[in-house]
Formats: structure tokens, C-alpha cells, sequence
């Protein structure tokens, strides 16, 4: 389960004073489902995404991931997730194996395991024709799957992704969405983060719309229609970040 | 938290170092440039040098001669010389002509002899020859060195003859023949004119070794994004940092020691052109135990140039800045492997202090065969300490998410009309690196312009125009809150009188450990003296009026000044940016570094540090004036009562305490100071508990 219970992050601006890149975000996300957190560009997506990961440490309010608070034991909630987002890149004088087996490596994992889990992966990614080929020579689309197989190498329970589909062709985004549904099929936990509606409609169990910082609704999909009184996902978003922005919020 | 696991520290290394060796650019700039380049450097160096050699040995140097008929022994004398000499005979008339012909480089020298010379010497008289040349042409130098001992030879054969007429042996004139006979061997020869080179290009490459790669491992990665995918692993900061360092230094000490190989090679006699060998009666062949020393020498020296290298380059979010950040420090690197060129230069036990030239300098004692064990002990001891603490603050920049994850640093240039808003709490680490700048600048410049004038217009000058003034511009400029940046919060009345007491206690302290050093460090005391003479002089000199003016001065002012700048704006800039450990340490470091002459730093460097633990503890900056205000207080005071007791010769630091009474006496004292010093910092407390940003309580 991951708990985020009024976590909060500022931001000392310069020229702005503290600014609150997220404000008090609560949620929770059972064991085995998905959570998309969605906003548009500078809601704070990827801001608490990076405190989940251990990445910010909160200014305020806690999260725990798996029962592990984030703040208190960043080592051990590190070994449980597989974080992807745009920041996180490959190395490009690494081949997809090097890439992989380094990660494999820092996570603990012996050799025999290492291997089996990478040829699981890369076959399972369609990765094989690639795997001894430099990343810098490989498409963008190859490039987040490497990235996804980084990220699952050592079998995280809890997947953390921020907009896993930005910059990728239509056949290569249906690709990645399909591997985070055959994830939560496998019983990992998801945090996504994504400005795409219907990615999050595809996958998500619950969703949770932030907004310059500030959840302004969390619930199942249905619910969050229900309180926007709108028909679909997307007009529910609308509806909700147009009634906070006439409020000033 | 657990501690760093070899293992993590073993995958990051290697996966650095094929990371690195997969790039073109390592390879090209590490790795075979430096085995090519002094082959090809010296190769072609020295055929040019040769074949520059050869063409003047065999150039015909033009040279004018206006009156040779009054002398006709000179063209002759030119003539039968080595070199070969065109002689333009002309009359006095032309001089003009010839002086002109001789700026615009036609003639390389003109020799105007005066009227009747040759019969004026022949009476027994002595006529001047006017030899003109270019000093601004090199082949006119050339012809005017080649003309001195031709011109010599024609004095000689002028004295001989005189000699001869007056019956008297030319031995008369020469009792004593003086044969110099170099004693050195080739290889010792080699060592102390090429060992130079050597040197400096050693510690040169070993800090141009560190550069790349170290911009490549911390700042790239940010760069490429490849950072954060690191971050999240469970490695420790501390893991990646070290595996990180290890591979830079591995890159450095690779690139140094091929350097070393390769100058090595290309300067024993294998590659060295036979002509120069013989002509310079050089040899260049190191024992393996100097190299050897040599290599434990550089270790160190290498582990502090990566850690700065990788920390710089920590701090930088992208290549760009990298290289920003990391010119300046390689450009003072560089200046400090230069040390082994300024002549005299000793590695002094106070000279291992400095970094970088420390290890430049012992490194050619090494080769020459000079370096003591203690010498070599010392410098690997002050490097290694160097190379640890560069190492923890680049392991603490890795813990800081704010300089991790941050972008490149912006600088808005319409600070002046910043529109108003909360004024910032402390300043930025930048802002007290510049103001420090301003302050050695004037500082420096101030002592320049004053110089021979007046204690008291140097004092104030110092005081008001290089430290008041320009804090004032820096805190306006930067719209920084002076009272939270400053510390100027009361700290309430214990907290200052604990401060006025532990600086009684911190005074003795300094005294005896100044005295420890000096008895350690003889060679010191005459430096010392200097530097305090003046002071005590204008003190002894001055009326009442100028003497209560200049002690103000001396006990409020420069107090006030300089805790203003080092425990104020310094303090409250580096502790967000160095964390609190550190930045004591460095404003107490650089605090010293502003008090000449050795040992003082080493001194006033702790005294600082213990100013800035006042501040620190409590939050305020007051504690620390008064801690100030009191230990020049004392130093004046004791100084008069000195000068009031005892003859004018017996004044000064001998009379006052802790350089006084025997040694036990000394151990007593200082014993009993440091025990007054460590109880009053522990007994300073912040008065509130929410204290301002850039000075909060450690409580």
C-alpha cells in the first residue's frame, strides 16, 4: 500500500519567496491497484512522485510505501519500487544488458538471478535484438522499455511511473500501457502519473486530480465523475480544475 | 543509517570506468595524448632549438663602425673572431643614418669609436666605445653578446702591449685564477633543471586528469538525466561518491603516471637528441625509489584534485556551469604546480600547508634527492587530511536534493530593481564567496595604497571600505534581511558574559599555542615580529587622543568589521551551502589566511573557529564580537602594560602570557584555557528556539 498523508514540499523561489509545489496530498493506493495522479504541466505530479521515490525529501507530512516511511527509511522503500520518469535516463555507452545488469547489481541481486531476470525481461520486452547494442543508438521507444526493465529488475512490488508515455509513438505508448497492465495483473502496485486522460481511464482503479499543488478530488473513477457531475473522465477534470481556478485556488 | 559497503562502491566503479573508457574523448585526452605528446613536443622543441642554434652560430652579424680609421685594430680584431662579422666601415657623419639603419633592423650593431682612439690609448689614455644595439631584436642581441668578448680581446691585446712596453709580467695582474668545477653528476644535473618541467607538468596533468572525467561522472550525469536513475537505487550517496572517486582518481593518477612515463622517456638519453645531451651534460634517470616515493607523494596530492574536482562538479547542474566552476580551481591548481619553478622555494613545514603547490614542491625535493622522511611524512599526512575533507564535501553535496535536483543557476540582472517582496534570511553561497573576494581585494589594495602612511587611515580605510561597505552594497543588492543574515539578534546578557570569559579562555589558548608553534617553528619569529612591530610602534608613538582613537579601533572596530564579514555574511552563506561542520571550519580557515604571516593563520584560524561556535550556538552574532572586542582588548592592553614596565627592547608578544614562565608553566596554562574555552562553548545556548535561517542554534 502506498500512503501519502499531507505530504507536502516548498520550495525556496528567489524571486517568489517559498513556494508550495505541493500542498498537504493524502491518498491512498492499495496493494495491487493503480493510483494516477492527474494534473496538467506544474500541478506537482512530478514533484511528489520524487518524494515517494525518496528522491525530495517532504517539507511536511509523511508518506509510507509497503508500511516504509519515505522520509525515515529511504533505503529500504528504495529497494521496494521501480521508479520511471522522464529524469530517469539510460546511460548511453551502456548496452540494455550493462544498463540492466548494473541496476541488477546495486539492487543486490547475485548472478544467477541477474541473468534469468534479464532474459526474462528482455524477452518479455522484445528486447533480445537490442541487448548488446549501445543505448545511444537506439530509438526512443526501445530506450523506455530498457528503462521499464530497469525498473522491474529486481521485482519491485511498488512501480512509481511519471508520464511513461511522453515523446513516444502511438504503437510504442499502446506498447508501455499494455506492460503496466500486465503488472498490476501481476499484483504490483502502481503510481502513475500521466496529463493523458485516457491512459489513466485504461489503468487506474483510483484517481486522484492535483492542481497547483492541491488535490482537488480522489476517488475511483465513477466517483470522480459523480462529484464533477460530468460524463467522462476527462470533462470531470476540466470541470473541476475550471471550478478552482474562477475560485482562485 | 548503515555504513558504505565495498560492494556498491566496487559496481559503480566499474561501471564508471567502462562507462569512461567507451568515450573517445577519455581515451584521445588522457590516454594517448599524454604518451604522444612530450615525444612530439620535445622532438620537435628540441630540432627547432638546434636548428635555431645552429643558424645563429652561423649567421653573419652585420656591424657598422662609424671612425674605424681612429681605431683600425677593431675591424681586424672582428675579422679574426669566431664569428663572422660584415663590416660596414663608414664615417662619423653617417651616425645618424646608422642609428636609424640599426632601429629598422638593417645593421645588428654600431660601434661608434671616438676621435684619435687609437692614438689616445697608445699615450696611455682610455677612450669609451659606444656599442648600440636592439634590445628588442633578437638577432641584435645576439650580435651585441657575440661583440662583448671580441671587444674583451682587443682590450687584453691593448694591456698586453702596455705590459710588455713597461717590462712588467701580465701575471702581476691576475694572482689568483678562479676554475669553477661542477661536482654534480648528469643525473643530479637532470634532476634539478628538468626535474622543474617534470614536476610542474605532473601535478599539472594529475589535475587535468581529474577535470574531465570528474565533469563527465557528476555534472554529465545530471546533464544526461542518467542521475536520478542512480538515486533511486538503494545504493548510499556515500557508495556512488566513493565508487565515483574512485574512478576519477584512478583516470588521474592514469593520466599523471603516463605523463610521468612518457616525459621520463623522452627526456632520458633514449630520446633525448644526442646534440643536447652532450651540450647540456644532462641525464634524466630517477632511482626507483625516488619514483617510488615520488608515486606516494602524488597519491594524496591526486585524492584531494579529484575530491575538489567531483565536488565542483557536483554542484554544477550542467557541463556548461561544470567547466565554469572548475576553471578557476584548475587555474590555481595550475599556479600552485608552478612552485617548484620559483627559485629558493623550500617545502618549510608552514609551506606544506599550502595546497597543491605542497605536494608540487616535495615532489622535486623527491627527485632531486633532497626530501627528508619527515618532509615526505608530512606532506602525505596534510594531503591525505586535504583529500578526506574534500572528499566528505563532496559526499555531503551528494546528500543535498536541492543542489542534486536543481537547474542551472540563473542570474537575474534586474536585481537593482527587484520588486519588493520577504527579504531573503541568509545569503547564497555565491554571494559569500564574492563579498570575500571584495574584502581580500581591498584588503590587499588598501595595505598597497597606505602603505608608509599612518596606522590610523589604514585601519579605518580597511575597515570601512573593505569590509563595512561593501556588506552594506551586498545586503542591499541582494535584498538579504540583515538581521537574520547577520545574527543580530540579542543573545541575552549570560550568553555574553559566558562568551566575554570563554574568550579569556580562548586568548591564553592562543598565546600558548602560538608560542608552541614558533618554538617548533623558529624560522617563523622574525616574520611574526614584523608583522607586529608596526602596530606596537604607532601604539608607543601615539599622543593620548590618537592612542584612545587607535585602540578603538584596534579593540572595537576591527572586532566589529571582521565578525560582521566571517562570522556574519560568511557563516550565514557557506552553512547552507557547506553545512554547519564545515563552515566553521572554512570561515575559521579563511579568517586565518587573512592574518600573516605563518604561524598566525594556523592560529587565528582556530580562534575563528571558535567565534563562529559562539555564533553558531547561539544563534546571535553578538557573542563572538564580544569574544573578539575582548582578545584584542587583551593584546592591546598586556602590549601597554608591557611597554609601560619593561625597556623599550622587551616589549611586545615575549612579555605577555603563555610565552612567558617555564614550559610547565606554559602546559598549566594552556591547559586551564582550553578547559575554560570548552566549557564556555558548551555552556552558550540560543536564547529562543526559533532562530533565523542563516544563524540558527544547534540546539
Amino acid at each position: 500500500m502506498i500512503l501519502a498523508d499531507r505530504l507536502t514540499k516548498v520550495f525556496d523561489d528567489r524571486k517568489r519567496g517559498p513556494v508550495a509545489a505541493v500542498g498537504g496530498l493524502s491518498f491512498a493506493c492499495p496493494a495491487g491497484s493503480v493510483f494516477s495522479l492527474l494534473g496538467p504541466n506544474g500541478a506537482g505530479k512530478t514533484t511528489a512522485l520524487r518524494m515517494l521515490a525518496t528522491l525530495l525529501t517532504p517539507t511536511a507530512g509523511s508518506a509510507r510505501i509497503l508500511g516504509h516511511d519515505v522520509r525515515g527509511a529511504p533505503h529500504e522503500v528504495r529497494r521496494l519500487i521501480g521508479f520511471v520518469s522522464g529524469d530517469t535516463r539510460l546511460y548511453d555507452r551502456l548496452t540494455p544488458r550493462e544498463t540492466v545488469r548494473y541496476f541488477a547489481r546495486l539492487y543486490g541481486l547475485d548472478r544467477a538471478t541477474i541473468r534469468a531476470r534479464t532474459d526474462a525481461l528482455f524477452e518479455r520486452f522484445g528486447l533480445g535484438p537490442f541487448a548488446d547494442t549501445l543505448v545511444q543508438r537506439l530509438s526512443a521507444g526501445t530506450r523506455q522499455k530498457v528503462s521499464l526493465a530497469r525498473a522491474l529488475v529486481h521485482d519491485p512490488p511498488v512501480l512509481i511511473v511519471d508520464e511513461p508515455t511522453v515523446g513516444l509513438d502511438i504503437l510504442v505508448a499502446r506498447a508501455v500501457l499494455d506492460l503496466l497492465a500486465d503488472c498490476r495483473r501481476e499484483g504490483k502496485t502502481i503510481l502513475l502519473s500521466t496529463h493523458v486522460m485516457a491512459e489513466a481511464e485504461r489503468l487506474s482503479d483510483t484517481v486522484g486530480i492535483l492542481h497547483r499543488g492541491r488535490l482537488l478530488a480522489c476517488g475511483t473513477q465513477a466517483a470522480i465523475r459523480a462529484a464533477a457531475g460530468a460524463a467522462t473522465l476527462e470533462e470531470a477534470f476540466f470541470a473541476l480544475v475550471r471550478r478552482d481556478e474562477q475560485a482562485g485556488g | 543509517m548503515r555504513l558504505p559497503a565495498l560492494r556498491p562502491v566496487g559496481i559503480v566503479y566499474r561501471k564508471e570506468m567502462l562507462d569512461l573508457l567507451r568515450d573517445r574523448r577519455t581515451l584521445f585526452g588522457l590516454i594517448l595524448l599524454p604518451i604522444l605528446l612530450y615525444p612530439a613536443l620535445l622532438a620537435g622543441l628540441s630540432q627547432v632549438l638546434l636548428h635555431q642554434i645552429g643558424r645563429i652560430e652561423r649567421q653573419e652579424f652585420l656591424v657598422a663602425i662609424t671612425g674605424w680609421q681612429d681605431l683600425p685594430d677593431l675591424p681586424n680584431v672582428l675579422q679574426d673572431s669566431e664569428a663572422r662579422w660584415r663590416i660596414h666601415r663608414a664615417g662619423r657623419p653617417e651616425a645618424g643614418d646608422l642609428r636609424r639603419d640599426l632601429a629598422a633592423g638593417r645593421h645588428h650593431v654600431l660601434i661608434e669609436v671616438p676621435p684619435n682612439a687609437a692614438r689616445d690609448v697608445a699615450a696611455g689614455g682610455s677612450v669609451e666605445l659606444r656599442v648600440l644595439y636592439n634590445g628588442a631584436n633578437e638577432d641584435s642581441l645576439a650580435a651585441w653578446r657575440r661583440l662583448v668578448p671580441v671587444l674583451d680581446r682587443l682590450r687584453q691585446q691593448w694591456v698586453q702591449r702596455r705590459l710588455r712596453d713597461l717590462a712588467v709580467d701580465a701575471a702581476l695582474l691576475e694572482p689568483i685564477r678562479v676554475e669553477g668545477e661542477d661536482q654534480a653528476t648528469a643525473s643530479q644535473r637532470g634532476a634539478f633543471h628538468l626535474g622543474r618541467l617534470i614536476c610542474v607538468m605532473l601535478v599539472m596533468m594529475a589535475a587535468t586528469g581529474a577535470f574531465y572525467p570528474a565533469v563527465d561522472m557528476a555534472s554529465g550525469e545530471k546533464e544526461r538525466g542518467t542521475m536520478q536513475t542512480l538515486l533511486v537505487t538503494p545504493a548510499l550517496r556515500s557508495e556512488i561518491v566513493l565508487g565515483k572517486y574512485l574512478a576519477v582518481l584512478t583516470l588521474c593518477l592514469t593520466t599523471a603516471l603516463l605523463n610521468l612515463a612518457s616525459m621520463g622517456l623522452t627526456f632520458s638519453s633514449v630520446l633525448l637528441p644526442a646534440e643536447l645531451a652532450r651540450a647540456g651534460s644532462l641525464a634524466f634517470a630517477p632511482t626507483p625509489g625516488s619514483i617510488a616515493v615520488m608515486l606516494l607523494v602524488l597519491l594524496p596530492l591526486a585524492g584531494f584534485l579529484c575530491a575538489v574536482c567531483l565536488g565542483l562538479s557536483a554542484y554544477a547542474s550542467t557541463y556548461k556551469e561544470a567547466m565554469l566552476f572548475l576553471s578557476p580551481f584548475l587555474f590555481v591548481a595550475v599556479l600552485g604546480a608552478m612552485a617548484p619553478v620559483i627559485p629558493g622555494l623550500q617545502p618549510t613545514a608552514g609551506f606544506q600547508l599550502i595546497p597543491v603547490a605542497n605536494g608540487a614542491l616535495v615532489l622535486y625535493a623527491v627527485l632531486q634527492g633532497t626530501a627528508g622522511v619527515g618532509t615526505v611524512a608530512l606532506n602525505v599526512a596534510v594531503n591525505v587530511l586535504y583529500a578526506l575533507l574534500a572528499l566528505r564535501w563532496t559526499a555531503w553535496i551528494f546528500e543535498r536534493e536541492d543542489v542534486l535536483l536543481r537547474g542551472a543557476v540563473e542570474v537575474d540582472w534586474r536585481f537593482w530593481r527587484r520588486p519588493a517582496g520577504p527579504s531573503r534570511t541568509h545569503p547564497s553561497a555565491a554571494e559569500g564567496v564574492a563579498y570575500l573576494l571584495v574584502v581580500i581585494a581591498g584588503v590587499t589594495f588598501a595595505g598597497q595604497w597606505l602603505q608608509g602612511e599612518p596606522l590610523v587611515s589604514l585601519l579605518v580605510v580597511t575597515q570601512a571600505g573593505a569590509f563595512f561597505l561593501p556588506l552594506l552594497v551586498m545586503l542591499r543588492l541582494g535584498r538579504i534581511g540583515a538581521r537574520p543574515a547577520l545574527g543580530l539578534s540579542f543573545p541575552g546578557w549570560t550568553n555574553l558574559l559566558v562568551a566575554v570569559l570563554t574568550a579569556s579562555g580562548v586568548f591564553v589558548l592562543s598565546l600558548t599555542l602560538l608560542h608552541l608553534l614558533v618554538s617548533l617553528l623558529p624560522g617563523f619569529w622574525a616574520d611574526l615580529e614584523r608583522q607586529v612591530k608596526p602596530i606596537e610602534e604607532a601604539l608607543a608613538r601615539a599622543g593620548p587622543a590618537e592612542w584612545v582613537g587607535l585602540a578603538a579601533l584596534l579593540v572595537l572596530g576591527a572586532p566589529l568589521c571582521e565578525e560582521l564579514a566571517f562570522r556574519g555574511f560568511l557563516l550565514g552563506a557557506l552553512r547552507p551551502a557547506v553545512g554547519t561542520a564545515m563552515a566553521v571550519v572554512l570561515t575559521g580557515g579563511l579568517f586565518g589566511l587573512l592574518h600573516p604571516p605563518m604561524p598566525r593563520p594556523l592560529v587565528l584560524g582556530a580562534v575563528g573557529a571558535c567565534f563562529a561556535l559562539m555564533a553558531v550556538r547561539t544563534g546571535s552574532l553578538w557573542p563572538a564580537v564580544a569574544a573578539h572586542v575582548v582578545n584584542n582588548g587583551l593584546t592591546v592592553f598586556l602590549n601597554a602594560i608591557a611597554r609601560a614596565g619593561g625597556p623599550e627592547g622587551e616589549a611586545g608578544l615575549e612579555g605577555l602570557p603563555g610565552l612567558a614562565g617555564g614550559p610547565d608553566m606554559q602546559a598549566a596554562m594552556g591547559g586551564l584555557a582550553l578547559g575554560v574555552t570548552v566549557l564556555g562553548l558548551l555552556l552558550l545556548r540560543s536564547p529562543s528556539p526559533g532562530s533565523a535561517p542563516g544563524h540558527p542554534s544547534s540546539n
